[in-house]
Order: structure tokens, then C-alpha cells, then sequence
């Protein structure tokens, strides 16, 4: 299949610094070449004047926000910047970079990349980044559930103003971990970071992967904390098995399931490993990786939701894959 | 007592929501049936998984109706949740289109 270019969502809530991470960003020796898309919530955009108006392929949307009635406009916003760039108009980029608006529920717009025909063959999503104010981000993220989604989705979260702050972030951080015990933090002072938290390099989409053993602590987890939960299975899964755990997660754990990230061993076609990538109940079509990335060849799916019982997962997983088994028997 | 039916039970229970308020039959007394009670001592439902010529065979009987025999853990839980817990929102996985293989 073609390439397809990385996108990497920037959400937060209002005032935390996703504009000037991204400035930041655009700044830095071999990341021009990014697409900027910002979804400003408003009738009159500014935050792309705050980055660098010189950029011709800079794209401001400013009529609304993109995850309450603009999905259409993510596509054609997409298949813009691809047209003025294939026409040399600008010039030609390898990844985007989508700054959401601060009341964004990042979800519909995941969904929307994953399941619109021209976003799912154009773009796949490398990464969704969140900023959380150091100051105001523990209020934040008690008051507003748009906070709490945003902290939910995230693959990383970066603590910003950090150096405004007392405590260096560490309320901020014990926050986020209430809501999200295991997601890798990081922190960002005046956009300062480092790119490769955007992006990942191409070779690396089952770096995430190696989230699992970053290291955190034992905070106080609330209730309606988000947790990630690891399965491994070794031996290879018939296809048909992946596709109806895929349909149990949906059916059971329903509005509980946020994210599934996936590399897995197909019986049918064991040296290209599937990976398999959905936000709640929306897949991205199972993509196919030309060989496996390590000598690891187990079967490894990343789940993050709330509620998520490992150990009843790995069963269910386990006896649909005996029952397809017996089936293909008779 | 088939304790992976009974797992299985346990912790689609968990996943929808109301596992602390039922019960278990903790005990192997009925021919390998898992009960699951409503808290007051109330059967809602009953389950026994058990092989058959042509596959697993998933017995499931609710208090009002008759016993339904479903082919796989899948159906066995799509039925037992659409009436333990009917209102909960249940997603239907969705594939996005693509190039696909």
C-alpha cells in the first residue's frame, strides 16, 4: 500500500500551550516540512497568526470546532494542502500536524481520520499529544470533562509553563496520572521539546510499544481513571479470531473502550505482522507490516479504557481463539 | 464446576457494570450451571458451557424464558448482556476503508 503521512493530533484544554508547541516545533532544523492544520474555536482565527504567517502551507480553520460539526472539513482540508502541494503552489510536505481547539473531545476526530475513505488512505495517526497547564491544568482537569477526554485519548502528555510553577508541574503530573496512571508524560517549557515526541519516525509505528514499560509511580487513581492494559499472546491468531475479539472489546466494553493498538500474529500470514489501530469502536483497516519489527513474533495488544480487566481480556481472547480453532477442526 | 465459563462470566459482568450487584453460585451443586444472581437471592440467569458434535455449545437460561444453546463465548455474552443489562451502550466495531490486503 502507499505511504501514508504520519498525523499527530495537539489537544489540550484552552491556554495550555499547544500553539506554542507547535511554533516551537516548526522552528526546529528538519521539521519544517509539517503541514499545519489548526482548528481555532471562534469566528476569527488567531492562533495561526501567533505561528508564522509567512507559511503558505500553514491552513487555519476558524469556523468552528473540527470534533462537534467540522469532520468534513478535516478531508477537504486534507485533500487541500495535498492538491496546492502536488501543484508545486507550496511546497511539498511528509506529515501533519493537526492543533485542535481547546474544547475538543479528540475522539470524532480520530474516528473521522480512521474511517473517512480519502483520510484513511492519506494519513494515519502517529501520535496524539496533550498539553496540560502546570498551573491552571489540575483545576482543569477536575472541572471539564472536554479536559478529562483530552488527558483520556492522549499517547503522551506534555506538562507546560512548568517553570512558572512551585511545584515544577508535579501537581499537574499527579493530575494527569489520576486519570491516565500509565501514559508517558513529559514536560514542555516555552514549546520547548523534543520533535520526536510529535513524530515518531515512520519505523516507528509500534513504538508505542515501549510505552508499556516506561516506568510511573502509584498516585491516587480516581475512579473513572483511564488505564492501559497490555495482552500478549505467543502463538499466531487465526484471522478470523482478531476480528471477533475486536467485536467483543466494541459489544462489551462499549463507551469504556477509548483506544486498542495492536501487532498481531496471523496463523494465515505469520511473517507480516498485522497491526491493527481503532479508537472506541472504529478500526482503521487492519494494516500489514512487511516484516516484524523485532525477534519478538508474540501477538501484543495495547488497551486503554476504563473498567479493562486484563486477566478477563486475555481469557476471552484465549477461548475465541479455541472456539475458532474447534471450528476450523470440523 | 467449569471455572473459565465462570471467569468468562465474572468479568463481562465487570465490564458492563454490574458485577456488585450479582452473586455467584460458588458452589459446582447444579450439574456445572452458573447462576448469577440479582442480590436479593433472585436467579436472573443461568450458564453452562459444555462441547457439543459440532463445537462449544453455550447453555444460557434466563429467569423467563427458554434456555437458548448459542455456538460461541461471543454470542453466549451478546445474549446474556442484551437482557441484563439492555440499556447499556454496546459499540459495533467499525472499519474505516482503506487499501486493505
Amino acid at each position: 500500500m502507499n505511504a501514508r503521512l504520519p498525523l499527530t493530533v495537539v489537544t489540550g484544554f484552552l491556554g495550555s500551550g499547544k500553539t506554542t508547541i507547535v511554533r516551537e516545533f516548526l522552528r526546529r532544523p528538519g521539521f519544517q516540512n509539517t503541514a499545519v492544520i489548526i482548528n481555532e474555536f471562534g469566528e476569527i482565527g488567531i492562533d495561526h497568526d501567533l505561528i508564522d504567517s509567512s507559511r503558505e502551507d500553514l491552513v487555519a480553520l476558524s469556523t468552528g470546532c473540527l470534533c462537534c460539526a467540522m469532520q468534513g472539513d478535516l478531508a477537504t482540508t486534507v485533500r487541500r494542502l495535498m492538491a496546492v502541494a502536488a501543484s508545486g503552489q507550496v511546497p511539498s510536505f511528509d506529515r501533519i500536524l493537526l492543533e485542535t481547539s481547546g474544547m475538543a473531545d479528540p475522539t470524532p476526530i480520530l474516528q473521522t481520520a480512521i474511517v473517512e475513505p480519502y483520510l484513511s488512505e492519506t494519513v494515519e495517526i502517529a501520535n496524539v499529544v496533550v498539553a496540560v497547564d502546570a498551573l491552571n491544568g489540575p483545576a482543569v482537569i477536575h472541572d471539564y470533562d472536554e479536559a478529562r477526554r483530552q488527558v483520556a485519548l492522549g499517547d503522551r502528555v506534555l506538562i507546560t509553563k512548568s517553570d512558572l510553577d512551585a511545584g515544577a508541574g508535579a501537581a499537574a503530573i499527579h493530575a494527569v496520572r489520576a486519570y491516565r496512571p500509565d501514559v508517558a508524560i513529559g514536560k514542555s517549557v516555552n514549546g520547548d521539546i523534543d520533535p520526536e515526541l510529535l513524530f515518531e519516525p515512520a519505523s516507528g509505528r509500534t513504538a508505542w510499544l515501549s510505552a508499556l514499560s516506561e516506568p510511573h509511580g502509584h498516585p491516587h487513581v480516581h475512579d473513572a481513571a483511564v488505564a492501559a492494559v497490555a495482552l500478549r499472546v505467543d502463538a499466531p491468531l487465526h484471522a478470523v479470531t482478531l476480528t471477533l475479539f475486536l467485536q467483543a472489546l466494541a459489544e462489551n466494553c462499549g463507551p469504556d473502550l477509548l483506544r486498542v493498538k495492536g501487532i498481531v500474529a496471523i496463523r494465515e500470514s505469520p511473517e507480516t505482522p498485522a497491526v491493527v489501530h481503532g479508537v472506541q469502536h472504529v478500526f482503521h483497516p487492519v494494516d500489514w507490516l512487511d516484516q516484524w519489527p523485532s525477534e519478538d513474533r508474540s501477538s501484543r495488544l495495547v488497551l486503554i479504557g476504563r473498567r479493562l480487566d486484563a486477566n478477563w481480556l486475555h481469557l476471552l481472547l484465549q477461548t475465541i481463539e479455541e472456539e475458532v480453532e474447534c471450528a476450523t477442526r470440523l | 464446576m467449569d471455572s473459565t465459563a465462570r471467569a468468562l462470566i465474572r468479568g463481562a459482568l465487570g465490564a458492563w457494570g454490574i458485577l456488585e450487584i450479582s452473586v455467584f453460585l460458588k458452589t459446582g451443586d447444579r450439574a456445572g450451571w452458573i447462576d448469577i444472581h440479582d442480590g436479593s437471592g433472585q436467579v436472573v440467569a443461568s450458564v453452562r458451557r459444555d462441547a457439543s458434535p459440532i463445537g462449544p455449545a453455550w447453555h444460557v437460561r434466563l429467569s423467563d424464558r427458554r434456555e437458548r444453546v448459542l455456538p460461541s463465548v461471543v454470542t453466549a455474552l451478546r445474549y446474556l448482556r442484551g437482557h441484563l443489562c439492555p440499556e447499556r451502550e454496546a459499540g459495533r466495531v467499525l472499519f474505516g476503508q482503506g487499501e486493505g490486503r
